[in-house]
């Protein structure tokens, strides 16, 4: 993972041409990483941004959809065009932790035998958990340990990850058979939940049209690991205005049925709002929505924008929200709209 | 109607720069234009609440025909004037506000807001400078004066008109009937006034006028009081139950003197002394209730100590038979009153004048044996001794006490009397005035005027002597009937007319009495409790 670039000054320099200077890079990047992604996925502008908003903001992404959207053909197309070690794995019942996070093998060098590490497929930049949802909830919570902590202990070892880390995971919302649903508290991991919708007929036009001739589109990589992380650092620099912040933890507060102004479906459907974590999540978003509208600050546009991919897996609904088929995209929207 | 708290206004970016910055400056703008649009629209708003205000109440008036009061005026422009100052205080703008609807209004994505938040938290360089720079370069291409809230014409239209035909209402002259209902209003006021001033006077002259026995049973204070507690009104039945209520107080107090008792006592004293010829002038007197007169005839009965013994006893034999006489009268009117179940007072008043006329009928008879003896002893010695003089004059003091003290009775009796025709005259007054409001008379302090009617021809049923009511006796089958009587075999035929028919009769009777304004209070509780006690059904009537 060498730099194709050298990664500009860090903004926290206060030199504004600094500033700007980084803030400009990480939108010309940015763009150019998008670019290159939408020249094999067609449509979803939403689903690339968000996802791309993710992974420069450090977090990881729960991509829920249909089978045969592009899921992760979008993972793909997204290592190459950042140009980052890619691993994937195919999430099955009989998938064992150490099938992912390695595990100690015996070998014998020099005459001797000793234990040594052998890394799991965790060990990479970006990693695709396909169909994350197959899996037992011990390997799992394998995997959702290493996304926390960046690192993997086997055996009173513990191997630290090489940033960036990157967990692209996907599940099916129609089987359920033979799958275990996230438990919250490893759902509340994700940066993101993306609902990948399915294209429109004129979307479906060009998929057909670009994967099936004989030459694929080619994905050109446009940058690198360090750049998401110059990237990662440019977006903490961002400001966000008092009122901003205060909409946006009012935002987050609405979400609990507890809360005094939670509107009414809130303390009928849900069971417990979002937490801490997606506000730092949706501050985070917001920052880098901000840089991509070419502005400066924190918009309360902004941290609405990112409310419902941030949100939508943290709140965990009642029994009455479940049995009525409450959707918490619904939810969110009523609270930002109570807000305004 | 708490104001929404707003963060502290930020100082301007400026800081220590003494030039407003372009925010600064927009911001300024803003304010100021959503101030001014405030103010148009809280005066236009105002201006609709306070003419809506005063037109509703006006017509409140006017379609009763009434002139629309000027309070209505002063109250619609206090609701005005309190919906501008609430009005302004709760949308008034400050520079905070004003930033956010900057932000709001152009789409500037909080970005006024963030830099002024910025700028006084002296956050200064790298992104913060740079997002002042974004804020400074989009205000720069907004219009603060488009702010400014377009002010509807509907309710600006609204708001000139409304108030305009407020007060157009104001100038609408009332109906003529209210017209007329004012006039009259003033005039019983001034009826009231001149009544009251009246009645007071006549109080006054009465009590002037008045011996001192009579002032004393008039009692001038409570007289005055009452006179003096008369209020005018513009409502003539408050006038009338006023004087219905004095008049009422002047009957219980002339009732209270027993003046007809004494008089009937007087009567059968006059009846008993007609029979004696010496006492016809007394008779006369008393049966004219003329008590002074009597006072003065009995004092002239008392025999003369200068003339001779025979002419005095000529003298007390007059003084004897009208003592006798009185107290004959005085124990038949005791004894009739007793068995008539009569007031005890009469029964007293007969006692006193009994005992007076017999101490003096004692007196005389011993005064005539005293003068009787000293004659005969004068024939005998031709000279009175000492102890035949002093039993004369003890005597002749005796009889002339006794004799003082009936015609003191006779003369408190004359009092009394005068003091209940005084009472009865003020009565008469006061049923005049009553009269007078009601339109059926002219004021009885008033000049006359010819073709106004006269007091008299409606009164007269009261005899100024007694007080009371006369019955009026008409002559059978002499006057005009509104109705007429077929003769009918007694029981032959079948009445239309029900049981109940007179009872509600009555009770509508009833009710319209004790409704109307002039019947004193105490009447009609005195009524309702009558009728109340009264069997409400036949079946109440017939039960065992």
């Amino acid at each position: 993972m060498t730099s194709m670039t050298a990664p500009g000054t860090p903004p926290t320099s206060d030199d504004p041409q600094d500033a700007e200077a980084a803030a400009q890079r990480f939108v010309d990047t940015f763009q150019r990483t998008r670019d290159q992604i939408r020249r094999f996925i067609v449509g979803q502008s939403d689903i690339v941004e968000h996802v791309l908003i993710a992974v420069v903001a450090g977090g990881h992404v729960l991509l829920e959809g249909v089978p045969g959207l592009g899921k992760t053909a979008l993972v793909m197309t997204l290592a190459k065009a950042v140009q980052l070690e890619f691993r994937r794995i195919q999430f099955t019942p009989d998938l064992l932790p150490a099938d992912i996070v390695g595990s100690m093998i015996l070998v014998e060098r020099g005459g001797e035998k000793h234990f040594e590490f052998q890394k799991g497929p965790v060990f990479t930049n970006l990693l695709l958990a396909d169909e994350i949802n197959r899996a037992t909830p011990k390997t799992q919570s394998a995997l959702l340990e290493t996304m926390q902590e960046l690192s993997v202990t086997v055996a009173g070892t513990t191997n630290r990850l090489e940033p960036p880390f990157f967990v692209l995971a996907t599940q099916n919302p129609v089987e359920s058979d033979g799958t275990y649903p996230l438990p919250e508290a490893q759902l509340d991991r994700f940066f993101f939940k993306l609902d990948v919708p399915l294209p429109s007929e004129d979307e479906l036009s060009m998929i057909l049209d670009r994967t099936g001739g004989l030459q694929p589109p080619t994905i050109e990589p446009v940058s690198q690991g360090a750049d998401l992380i110059d990237m990662g650092r440019t977006l903490r620099a961002v400001p966000i205005d008092a009122q901003v912040q205060r909409h946006l933890i009012r935002l987050v507060r609405r979400t609990h049925p507890d809360d005094a102004s939670a509107p009414d479906s809130v303390k009928r459907f849900v069971r417990h709002g979002a937490s801490p974590r997606a506000a730092q999540t949706m501050l985070a978003a917001a920052r880098a929505k901000a840089l991509l509208a070419g502005r400066f600050h924190v918009a309360r546009e902004d941290v609405n924008a990112v409310a419902a991919p941030a949100m939508r897996h943290r709140l965990i609904l009642g029994f009455e929200g479940e049995a009525e088929g409450v959707r918490p995209d619904d939810l969110i929207a009523e609270v930002i709209t109570g807000l305004r | 109607m708490t104001k929404p708290t707003s963060p502290p206004d930020p100082a301007p970016l400026s800081g220590a720069n003494p030039e407003p910055s372009p925010i600064d400056h927009a911001v300024h703008d803003a304010c100021r234009h959503l101030n001014r649009g405030v103010v148009r629209h809280m005066t236009c708003w105002s201006a609709l609440i306070g003419g809506g205000t005063a037109m509703a109440l006006g017509l409140m008036y006017a379609v009763q025909g009434l002139r629309v009061p000027l309070w209505i005026y002063g109250v619609s422009a206090l609701a005005a004037a309190i919906v501008f100052l609430v009005g302004c205080w709760r949308r008034w703008s400050n520079h905070q506000e004003a930033a956010g609807r900057l932000d709001e209004r152009f789409r500037l994505a909080d970005g006024v807001n963030a830099a002024r938040t910025f700028g006084a938290e002296r956050r200064e360089g790298g992104f913060y400078a740079l997002q002042k720079q974004w804020a400074e370069r989009a205000v720069s291409k907004v219009q603060p004066e488009a702010l400014r809230p377009r002010l509807s014409r509907r309710l600006a239209a609204a708001a000139l008109v409304l108030p305009l035909l407020a007060v157009l209402l104001g100038f609408r002259p009332p109906s003529d009937a209210i017209l007329e209902a004012e006039r009259q209003a003033a005039a019983t006021l001034q009826l009231g006034q001149e009544l009251n001033h009246g009645i007071r006077e006549e109080v006054k002259r009465h009590l002037d006028e008045a011996e001192e026995l009579e002032r004393e049973l008039l009692d001038p204070e409570s007289l005055k009081e009452l006179a003096e507690r008369l209020e005018t009104s513009e409502q003539r039945a408050d006038l009338m139950r006023q004087y219905a209520e004095m008049e009422q107080e002047l009957a219980e107090r002339s009732l209270a003197l027993q003046q007809k008792r004494a008089e009937r006592l007087m009567d059968e004293a006059a009846s008993r002394l007609s029979e004696n010829a010496s006492s016809m002038a007394l008779a006369e007197a008393l049966r004219q209730k003329r008590y002074d007169d009597a006072a003065a005839l009995l004092k002239k009965k008392q025999p003369d100590p200068k003339a001779d013994a025979k002419t005095q006893r000529a003298q007390l034999e007059k003084l004897k038979a009208a003592a006798s006489h009185l107290g004959q009268a005085a124990k038949s009117f005791k004894a009739s009153a007793g068995s008539s179940g009569a007031n005890p007072s009469a029964r007293d008043l007969a006692d006193e004048m009994a005992t007076l006329s017999e101490q003096l009928d004692a007196a005389a008879r011993d005064y005539d044996n005293a003068l009787k003896k000293a004659l005969d002893e004068a024939n005998k010695n031709d000279k009175l001794d000492d102890a035949t003089k002093k039993k004369l004059s003890d005597c002749q003091g005796q009889c002339n006490a006794s004799n003082r003290e009936l015609q003191k009775k006779l003369q408190q009796l004359s009092a009394f009397r005068k003091a209940s025709l005084r009472l009865n005259q003020m009565r008469r007054t006061l049923s005049q005035c009553q009269g007078a409001c009601a339109g059926q008379c002219q004021s009885p302090f008033a000049q006359k005027k010819a073709g106004a009617g006269s007091v008299d021809s409606l009164n007269n049923q009261f005899t100024p002597e007694d007080g009371q009511l006369d019955a009026i006796t008409g002559v059978k089958s002499a006057g005009p009937s509104q109705t007429t009587i077929e003769e009918a075999s007694s029981g032959a035929g079948v009445s239309g007319r029900r049981g109940a028919a007179p009872a509600a009769e009555h009770a509508r009777q009833l009710e319209s009495f004790v409704d109307r304004p002039d019947v004193p209070e105490s009447l009609k509780e005195g009524v309702k409790t009558y009728f109340e006690s009264l069997p409400q059904t036949p079946e109440e009537t017939l039960a065992p």
